[in-house]
């Protein structure tokens, strides 16, 4: 399992970012190898597409097969939808990256 | 006899079950109850900020059916905020589009891509999950 998770910060204290495609950093976490990194939104400021841009990113960079977030914008959801992603949508805000690793069992 | 609407398809379940006033309520007074799919069309429409078609095609459903359920929406938000009343958020003729579950040890909900069907929690691996649709 690859997840891709958004972030407010590059370090394990950050949050999950509400917003997904907005999200300054991301942490790529692989479950199975135990191991983490943490990658720049490049996609942040852009106007247009940034939901499709994004995610194809994600998927070709990093082979993502597990989107985790507080929020998914439609554009997100429905690419998530047409390739069969595994999605997790957590109900606190507040929730650390430390944390997210720790139930990952990361 | 106007023909039975087709089921209306929602993305994800909403997040919550419904919404309390805060300091005063009406006591013993019915909650406004919004259904999933008129969540749904407040969400595409006024969240998102589609436009009526795009969320037929996304709820799977013709444009003016859409129209229909946004403007039930509209009227029982507008009650619910005027009259102080509780929201509860359920039911609805619906389906999702993929199988939704809810772990009660991390609070978190996760779908299930390809009808896979779980056996724990994706998040947390706790076997305290249960199917939002029963
Ligand atoms: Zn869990």
């Amino acid at each position: 399992m690859i997840v891709a998770i958004p972030v407010s910060e590059n370090n394990v204290k950050g949050t999950v970012s509400t917003k997904f495609s907005r999200s300054p950093y991301f942490a790529i976490v692989n479950k199975e190898e135990k191991k983490y990194e943490f990658v720049i939104n490049n996609y942040i400021d852009e106007i247009e597409g940034v939901g499709k841009k994004l995610f194809a990113w994600l998927m070709k960079s990093y082979g993502v097969n597990t989107l985790l977030a507080y929020e998914l914008g439609i554009k997100v959801q429905q690419l998530a939808d047409e390739q069969n992603l595994q999605l997790i949508i957590i109900n606190d805000e507040s929730m650390t990256l430390e944390k997210i690793l720790q139930y990952l069992g990361v | 006899m106007p023909k039975p609407r087709v089921l209306s398809k929602i993305q994800m379940p909403p997040r919550v079950k419904g919404f309390n006033p805060m300091g005063y309520y009406r006591k013993n007074a019915e909650p406004v109850k919004l259904s999933i799919d008129e969540y749904e069309a407040i969400r595409l429409l006024d969240y998102e900020g589609l436009t009526q078609k795009q969320a037929a095609s996304i709820m799977g459903v013709s444009r003016p059916s859409v129209t229909r359920i946004y403007q039930k929406a509209r009227v029982k938000m507008a009650t619910m905020i005027t009259e102080a009343r509780q929201l509860s958020i359920e039911g609805g003729r619906i389906f999702f589009d993929s199988s939704w579950f809810c772990c009660e040890n991390c609070d978190s909900k996760f779908n299930a891509p390809l009808g896979k069907q779980p056996e724990c929690c994706v998040l947390c691996g706790a076997n305290t999950i249960y199917n939002l649709e029963e």
